[in-house]
């Protein structure tokens, strides 16, 4: 029944765990729900549920960040219908469906890891991919020649793509 | 040289995948892959990469959005609480503080009477239509429990622990409520008596369905 030790036993554990990943999880639920107070608020439901459910935690099968954005999209879809119920807000989309959950997850991680990169590769990929700019111009106002421009792209989805499986992320997924 | 060849690809193949490629590179890269499995494999993976980017806003990569200095205050205060409640059980705080001085009473009385089988513990909470009762018994290994209850809901397995002073959950074991008729379980912890404040079951879900305070 309770295999090893129990997650987020102590408060150490728990301050620890905020410090390492409660930025994030709130970063995710602002992008899902575009609400500070909401944000906070699933952040703490979060840890909550987390330290409840803390003996079925298992570090065999992922890691503690992986358990805990399981929890927080639970959570997002839980405030999302909740604050739907009270107030029908007119959007495009309706937030608390588990689709448009995911794609804000999504979209946060790949915001994440392009915030990630080194400043000169995020540059040549929000100029050049975002702006669509030509590569000429870009090169003009950097100082520096095309084809620098050309492989700072390269090596900035090189390092997208690592900073993407750092969080997690996988081609299946 | 194909070492060669990808030294002067491998570098187009971001611009490649972002089709920011002109027609006559494009042509030449393709023809390189085409090549190359080597560079293939890159660019599938780069490929993957670039078709994650139209998720993204840009407008908001510049900083991360950052909650305010006080909110893991405020974690470890609901946690804190909810640990508080735990012990507690479902009662308010002033009737949960009575029903732990019943108890204590009740234990109190049971124990001078010296019985071999244990303390009788009584469940301050409990379900409507449940009715329980248990013992404890303090052994050189840990602490025996004997649970006699009715009118759970047949077919759910039910979890018995001890909880200690910090808030943690030393299980006893599981059972399964029968309908119709009391049953009577007997299992064990290994935690001496005097280390567990109370004696709980749970629900499949993990909503606490009894608990007794032992202090």
């Amino acid at each position: 029944m309770r295999a090893g030790r129990r997650a987020l036993r102590t408060e150490a554990d728990l301050r620890s765990a905020y410090a390492e990943h409660g930025g994030e999880l709130y970063g995710f639920a602002l992008r899902s729900l575009e609400d500070r107070e909401l944000a906070e608020e699933v952040v703490q439901e979060t840890f909550l549920r987390a330290w409840r459910a803390g003996s079925r935690f298992d570090p065999e099968i992922g890691s503690l960040r992986t358990w805990l954005f399981a929890i927080a999209r639970n959570v997002v879809i839980d405030q999302a219908r909740a604050r739907a119920r009270v107030a029908p807000v007119e959007r495009a989309e309706f937030p608390g469906e588990p689709d448009a959950v995911e794609r804000a997850l999504v979209a946060w991680q790949v915001e994440e890891a392009l915030r990630r990169l080194a400043p000169d590769h995020r540059r040549v990929l929000v100029e050049t991919y975002y702006r669509g700019r030509p590569y000429a111009e870009v090169a003009a106002e950097l100082g520096i020649p095309e084809g620098t421009v050309k492989s700072r792209v390269y090596y900035a989805l090189r390092s997208l793509r690592l900073a993407l499986e750092e969080m997690g992320w996988t081609d299946e997924g | 040289m194909r070492d060669e060849a990808c030294r002067r690809w491998r570098p187009s193949l971001g611009a490649y995948v972002l089709g920011q490629l002109g027609e006559d590179e494009r042509i030449a890269v393709q023809a390189h892959l085409d090549a190359c499995s080597g560079c293939r494999a890159e660019a599938a993976e780069l490929g993957t990469v670039a078709r994650l980017l139209p998720s993204a806003d840009p407008s908001r990569i510049e900083r991360a959005p950052a909650p305010r200095p006080d909110l893991a205050d405020r974690v470890l205060d609901r946690v804190g609480q909810a640990r508080r409640e735990r012990t507690r059980g479902w009662l308010p705080r002033a009737a949960a503080t009575a029903a732990a001085v019943l108890a204590f009473a009740a234990g109190l009385f049971l124990g001078l009477r010296g019985d071999d089988a244990g303390e009788r513990v009584t469940f301050g909470v409990a379900p409507a239509g449940v009715t329980a009762e248990g013992r404890v018994r303090d052994l050189a290994w840990g602490t025996e429990i004997e649970i006699r209850v009715a009118g759970l809901e047949a077919g759910e397995r039910y979890a018995v622990w001890l909880e200690e002073p910090g808030g943690d959950r030393v299980p006893a074991g599981t059972f399964r409520a029968v309908s119709g008729r009391e049953i009577t379980v007997t299992l064990a912890a290994g935690l001496p008596r005097g280390s567990a404040v109370a004696l709980g079951v749970s629900d499949e879900e993990g909503a606490t369905v009894l608990l007794a305070s032992l202090v």
